[in-house]
């Protein structure tokens, strides 16, 4: 079947400017962060409430090399977040990817709040980190980093930060946010380290957690079948030596 | 007639704020007569194949996409409303997007997206399909008792563990975004 309609696309330039100049001002953004890749926002979508992932040119780098970096940068961010969908882990859903204006648009998940609040709010409330409720938490983490890993989905940057929790927060499935650093890997090795960034960023962050994370990890290793077994030998070594690994020369 | 059931609208993110209409024809009499109108051009809206659609969303998303390619000159087919059709589809093969995603000729349904922008050569559209088209205009509630989730399912590879954390529509709309570079 052909659809053979002519095309009505031509558009002045001066007009192209006022409507540019008109839809700027027109647009419901609210800033909700800025990193060092990009700016994050709360919008108007297609008339829903989204999530804008808008990742800027950086001055420092040659355009072209510029341009295609962040193009598989968003890729490999929606490919993620996709992906964890798939095989049955909480991610928000991608709406759209725009790379004629590098922007990410994604589920807003309302009434949410991230693990790192979650435990700020806990120990306000001087509930212990050992206590059921946090290691009910710790092994729900384990349990879905086990899922991530067994799928091959290497996070990048796991905290405390890029986990969601939704109301009733108690008994909250955990969802994984900012795939904006993954990769797809088997080695146990980028496991390893994807654990052991998560690792330093919850004790670093929260103090007195190394019953938290032990509870994790042991989840992790228990859910995971050999795989995970083998990332958390690796994790050790990890450990001895820190993030990157040792080069010769 | 009820514009919030019997009409979708809905003002696309392009620059020029392209209106998307949406409405769904029931008890059509002339779907090979569209066809022939289709290919010759005559045709100003996007005819889509309820069976294929489990929500008018993944098909807003399509459309939004296919204004963009179009102002950006980058489309993949010759016509924005043929660029919905592909944009729908997981494969990109252009003949097999617009013959799973398109009307067939003894369809009996018809889902029409109708985009209206602001040039003058866009007003009445709408007015015009609705000459064009020999068919019951019904509430979009209708849609959902059309589609064949089974085919659905099969053609966008919707495994089950997707849908414990997913709604059928929202694991379509993911591919439909995702659809350049993402293959299970």
């Amino acid at each position: 079947m052909i659809y053979a309609v002519k095309q009505v696309g031509k558009v002045k330039s001066s007009i192209n400017f006022f409507l540019f100049l008109s839809y700027n001002l027109k647009m419901r953004r609210e800033l909700v962060t800025q990193g060092a890749e990009g700016r994050v926002y709360n919008a108007e979508w297609l008339g829903g409430s989204v999530i804008i992932k808008q990742r800027f040119p950086k001055q420092y780098r040659h355009p072209d090399l510029d341009a295609h970096i962040t193009r598989e940068r968003m890729k490999a961010e929606a490919r993620a977040l996709t992906r964890c969908r798939v095989y049955g882990i909480k991610t928000p859903v991608v709406f759209d990817v725009d790379f004629e204006k590098n922007e990410i648009i994604l589920e807003n998940i309302p009434q949410s709040m991230t693990v790192r609040n979650y435990i700020y709010e806990a120990a306000k409330n001087n509930i212990l980190m050992d206590s059921e409720l946090m290691l009910d938490l710790a092994e729900k983490i384990g349990q879905v980093l086990a899922k991530l890993h067994s799928n091959h989905i290497i996070h990048g940057d796991l905290t405390t930060s890029n986990m969601l929790l939704v109301p009733p927060y108690e008994s909250s499935d955990v969802i994984l946010i900012d795939f904006g650093l993954s990769s797809i890997d088997e080695r146990a090795e980028d496991k390893a380290v994807d654990l052991y960034v998560l690792e330093r960023a919850i004790l670093s962050t929260h103090p007195n957690t190394e019953p938290f994370v032990a509870q994790a990890l042991s989840v992790y290793e228990l859910s995971g079948g050999k795989v995970a077994k083998d990332v958390i030998k690796r994790l050790d070594e990890v450990k001895l030596r820190g993030r990157k690994k040792l080069c010769f020369g | 007639m009820n514009d919030t059931n019997m009409r979708k609208t809905v003002t696309l993110e392009d620059e020029g704020h392209t209106t998307c209409h949406v409405v769904l024809f029931t008890e059509v009499e002339n779907a090979a007569e569209l066809r022939q109108l289709i290919m010759k051009g005559q045709v100003e809206a996007s005819l889509v194949k309820p069976e294929m659609v489990v929500d008018v969303f993944p098909v807003v998303v399509a459309a939004n996409k296919a204004v963009r390619s179009q102002a950006a000159k980058k489309m993949v087919t010759r016509s924005v409303f043929s660029e919905i059709l592909f944009n729908l589809s997981p494969t990109k093969n252009i003949t097999e997007s617009l013959k799973t995603f398109g009307l067939g000729d003894s369809d009996k349904s018809v889902l029409a997206v109708v985009l209206e922008g602001s040039e003058e050569a866009q007003t009445g559209r709408m007015e015009k399909l609705m000459t064009q088209i020999k068919g019951q205009v019904t509430d979009l509630i209708h849609l959902s008792s059309l589609t064949d989730e089974k085919r659905v399912r099969e053609l966008y590879k919707i495994p089950d563990p997707e849908l414990t954390v997913s709604s059928l529509s929202e694991a379509v709309v993911s591919r439909v975004a995702c659809k350049e570079f993402f293959t299970l």
